[in-house]
């Protein structure tokens, strides 16, 4: 007697469906990379709020009691690193949309929910960087809250964010709203992958397959070759606890992302937090809107990758510069 | 890399350019950072007038502060850590086999 399909049950071979034989290149893998970085992130996380206390006077205290074991020590700094991975990631891989245009048409969402994810991550990488609670953390926190006192409305949510809570509003941002929003953010953003399809590669046979399995295969491998770096680095170059915090004093610098405002703030002011961020997300966000012709080799395709380049360059310059260079004072 | 040159010259650029950023005199006394000063902070917006870190506290912190590189520098040499960069060592050569190594085609085209 023949079965129905519908009452055959599912096996996980029912998973392994061709995908584009392009999938299994570094480039159309690191969203995947990317993806595990935040698993792992998860779960070291998960570990390393069951030893941290959320308050201004033990904060600190409490990330130093755990450095004091080697296990703790480095666990700490692989969340830390594989965090600073992780964003180097999620920019490898917008880079890679950008050159591919890989953003347009019906992709044109899922660019849209990878910007946000973008601005989650760094979100992330912030509000970690604050929950340390020493010069470091309270340095980034101060020049936070000084730049969305600048908005409109923006003096009553700094001023929420003042006070004896606010370690415990950074570590309920980081433990709870932003994992939401991840959620909310990379649930939709899978899901329209599996939708439309991997984004195809310029010049590539779509003709040529290979299977979701391979596909998933490659990825873990990439992973394993990135990761395993990132705990070689963690174990070599433990993650930093700075003194303090004191106020009155500006001693250290951002994490890497972040030393491109930096500068920018340094020219500018205080305002350049809020500027250049809102001109990156506006910039990003209206680049599938620009750039609508199917045309790989359209005036304005090569506008905004070209566009893309200067920015990043910018970007990187402006990194090295004050990454050599010693800390400036902003506030006060 | 048709556009790894940008990249490049941009870093060669960044890196013959002046030093960067000078000057950060601080002509005010650091003030360690408490939750009575966070209150005060709360309430009047400014930081830099209060500060109201007990002797105790000052003490346990310079101690705590001092522990951090003595820590760090102990667990580096410590067993776990060269057991761990083992491991980590043969998963990154284990990440590469499975990149690199060929296998036995297992479906497609």
């Amino acid at each position: 007697m023949n079965r129905d399909s519908s009452e055959k049950s599912w096996t996980l071979e029912d998973l392994n469906y061709d995908v584009p034989a392009h999938s299994l290149r570094f480039g159309y893998t690191v969203g995947g990379v990317t993806m595990f970085g935040l698993m792992l992130l998860a779960i070291t996380g998960i570990v390393l709020a069951l030893f941290y206390t959320p308050s201004v006077d033990a904060a600190r205290t409490s990330v130093l009691n755990l450095s004091s074991a080697p296990l703790g020590m480095w666990l700490r700094s692989f969340h830390r690193w594989t965090a600073e991975a992780v964003i180097f990631m999620v920019v490898l891989h917008l880079t890679r949309v950008v050159f591919t245009g890989s953003y347009r048409g019906r992709r044109r969402l899922n660019w849209l929910y990878g910007v946000g994810l973008l601005f989650i991550s760094v979100g992330f990488l912030f509000s970690g960087t604050v929950l340390k609670w020493d010069q470091e953390g309270y340095e980034a926190y101060q020049h936070a809250l000084e730049s969305i006192a600048l908005v409109p409305f923006g003096e009553g949510v700094a001023s929420f964010l003042r006070g004896t809570t606010a370690v415990m509003r950074m570590f309920t941002t980081h433990v709870l709203v932003l994992p939401l929003l991840l959620i909310l953010f990379v649930v939709p953003h899978l899901a329209l992958i599996k939708l439309n399809g991997l984004s195809p590669l310029p010049g590539a046979s779509a003709k040529k397959t290979t299977t979701f399995f391979d596909h998933v295969r490659r990825i873990v491998g990439y992973s394993a070759v990135v990761y395993g770096i990132v705990a070689l680095l963690a174990a070599q170059f433990p993650a930093e606890l700075y003194p303090g915090p004191y106020a009155g004093v500006e001693m250290t610098k951002p994490p890497w992302i972040f030393l491109g405002l930096y500068a920018l703030e340094d020219w500018f002011g205080i305002g350049a937090l809020v500027v250049v961020p809102i001109t990156i997300l506006v910039g990003l966000v209206l680049i599938p809107y620009v750039d609508r012709q199917a045309n790989l080799h359209s005036a304005m395709r090569k506008a905004i990758v070209w566009s893309y380049i200067v920015g990043v360059t910018l970007m990187i310059v402006l990194i090295i510069r004050v990454g050599l260079s010693p800390p400036v004072r902003h506030l006060g | 890399m048709k556009y790894g040159h940008v990249f490049a010259m941009a870093s060669v650029l960044a890196l013959s350019t002046n030093a960067y950023g000078q000057g950060h005199d601080t002509h005010e006394k650091p003030e360690k950072v408490s939750s009575a000063m966070m209150q005060e902070t709360a309430m009047d917006t400014t930081h830099h007038e209060s500060g109201h870190a007990t002797h105790t506290q000052a003490a346990r912190d310079t101690v705590a502060e001092r522990d951090f590189d003595t820590i760090r520098a102990g667990v580096k040499s410590s067993t776990t850590f060269i057991v761990i960069k083992a491991l980590a060592l043969a998963v990154v050569l284990i990440g590469l086999g499975v990149v690199y190594l060929p296998r036995k085609a297992s479906g497609g085209s």
